[in-house]
């Protein structure tokens, strides 16, 4: 103050009271910094109950005040913490209680987060116009890996998470970890010629690349091209995994599997073994029961065609064949007895022809040759009658036998000699509806044989008629 | 792993049981895959039996070769899992 006023020592300085002063620098200030643009580091920020912020911000030599009023604050979406780089636009002006100058910051984002966005939107697109993120390159994941590649740091949370969970999940699966940095200078770098050596190596099945949570910078190797282009030449299908659900890297869309945190790629890459065990159980238990299915179904099917009459009673079968013989054999007998009969009436015929035609003399020798002629042809027919029930009995055994046997061929064979026996019946042929002339006691076999008004008898298959011829033709 | 894929065996093994499972097939046919199927099923179940977990870390030898070696697994990480790394 002293020397503040030195050209006017005869009225003796301008005195200000403080609060003039304040209002007088006040006003300077907001004239002259009514729109400014500072750069800094928050440090000190504080919310009070009022809602508005208040830090400091500083760089290595200076620092300034400032205050965010609650209603700036309320629409931004970067929320500002210690620490926290930014570029801040406001006006300054004078808290006059404590005679302190502040910055009223009117918006702030974070120093850097502008040329980053730039950097990773226009690398965005350059991949995406090369195809980079397209759909169709995405390859599917094996189902059941059995070794997995894990590219991170080797001393972060990300790793252990990743462990914990792969080893939970299926204790059966390997791990190889190639550990790079994943942050920092050569940080992009290191993951890429991760990613290249453990495509070289064989039996890996699946690439888990990524880390864990932190700032836009901290994820910053993520969004280089070297690390997208490395992940876009893997043989190995790859799962990437950075930071939190909310972050997004260029890595992400090039992976052919974007998990949302290292702990969910994990889940993601190998399917829970429990299941995979049941799975198999299942399966080979519908195997077992789908077959033992098929089985049953077709030794049922055998029982019931087994059960069938043909197989339990084979002789039921053959009893039609058998009633048909028992038939011929009666109508066998039945022709012998007609026959005998014939032959009895034609042996009457001659005795009597005999006994009319011969003298007295020789009656009784004539008696006496009627007799034997008449026991020869009882014998004869006694001995053809038993031959024929012999043979025919014969056949009945063999027929028994083949009816044993429940043999077809032996059916035909039976009913063709049944045939033959039939047609060798010297009677059978009278059941056809012919019939037999006989004169005389002989069968008339020419119209020669007889003359107009002689008597013939007709020999029908059951009973005879006595006719007389009248006309000859 | 060895000369059939485990998930390929499985696979097949599902495909199986539904041919089965569909009865349209004869029986001489039924009991062949079958008999593949029972094969698909054991060999999945030596694969799972014989699989050992291995957990290693590449590392550079004195050669400057990348090496694999055996990686410890702290159980029970103290600090934040969400936490910033390095």
């Amino acid at each position: 103050m002293t020397a503040s006023s030195p050209s006017q020592p005869a009225k003796g300085p301008q005195v200000f009271t403080v609060t003039e002063l304040t209002k007088v620098i006040r006003g300077v200030l907001e004239v002259q910094f009514d729109s400014v643009w500072v750069e800094g580091e928050i440090s000190n920020l504080r919310v009070p109950s009022s809602g508005h912020a208040y830090f400091v911000l500083k760089d290595e030599k200076a620092q300034v005040r400032c205050v965010l009023f609650k209603n700036y604050r309320a629409g931004a979406k970067y929320k500002p913490e210690d620490g926290d780089h930014v570029v801040l636009f406001g006006r300054l002006s004078v808290y006059e209680p404590r005679g302190e100058y502040q910055v009223i910051v009117e918006a702030l984002e974070p120093r850097g987060l502008g040329a980053l966005q730039k950097a990773f939107e226009q690398l965005k697109e350059k991949l995406a116009k090369e195809g980079l993120f397209d759909p169709a390159r995405k390859r599917p994941l094996p189902e059941f890996p059995w070794k997995v590649g894990v590219v991170t740091s080797a001393t972060g949370a990300a790793v252990r998470d990743i462990l914990n969970i792969l080893r939970r999940r299926n204790p059966k699966v390997s791990v190889l970890l190639h550990p790079v940095k994943v942050q920092g200078e050569g940080a992009a770098e290191e993951i890429a010629a991760a990613i290249e050596t453990l495509n070289r190596i064989e039996d890996i099945d699946l690439l888990i690349v990524g880390r864990g949570g932190g700032s836009i910078e901290d994820l910053w190797a993520f969004n280089e091209e070297i690390v997208a282009r490395a992940i876009a030449g893997s043989r190995l299908p790859v799962i990437s995994a950075v930071g939190h659900e909310i972050d997004f890297t260029i890595a992400d869309f090039v992976a052919d599997l974007r998990a949302p945190t290292p702990s969910a790629a994990a889940e993601l890459a190998v399917p829970l073994l429990s299941h995979t065990v049941d799975d198999l159980r299942q399966f080979t238990d519908r195997m077992m029961e789908s077959l033992g299915g098929r089985v049953r179904e077709y030794r049922e099917l055998l029982r019931r065609l087994i059960d069938r009459r043909f197989f339990r009673e084979p002789l039921q079968v053959l009893a039609p064949l058998a009633q048909r013989m028992d038939d011929l054999n009666l109508r066998l007998f039945r022709g012998l007895g007609q026959w005998v009969v014939l032959q009895r009436a034609r042996l009457a015929g001659l005795s009597q022809q005999l006994t009319q035609a011969s003298p007295g003399r020789n009656l009784a020798r004539l008696e006496e040759r009627r007799a034997h002629l008449h026991h020869l042809l009882l014998r004869q027919t006694q001995t053809l009658a038993r031959t024929a029930k012999e043979r025919l009995e014969s056949f009945e055994q063999q027929l028994r036998r083949q009816m044993a046997h429940g043999l077809t061929l032996e059916k035909k064979r039976f009913e063709a000699a049944a045939k033959n026996l039939n047609a060798l019946s010297p009677l059978a042929i009278l059941d056809r509806g012919y019939s037999i002339c006989l004169h005389a006691g002989a069968a008339v076999k020419s119209s020669e044989d007889v003359a107009v008004g002689d008597p013939v008898r007709v020999r029908l298959a059951r009973g005879e008629l006595d006719c007389k011829v009248e006309h000859k033709h | 792993m060895a000369e059939i894929k485990f998930e390929k065996a499985m696979k097949r093994l599902e495909q199986i049981v539904e041919e089965l499972e569909k009865g349209e097939l004869d029986i001489d046919k039924s009991l062949e895959i079958f008999e593949e199927g029972i094969k698909m099923s054991r060999l999945c179940a030596k694969k799972l039996t014989e699989a050992e977990a291995k957990i290693e870390k590449l590392t550079r030898n004195q050669k400057g070769e990348l090496v694999a070696e055996l990686f410890p697994v702290e159980e029970d990480p103290e600090e934040d899992p969400n936490g910033k790394e390095e």
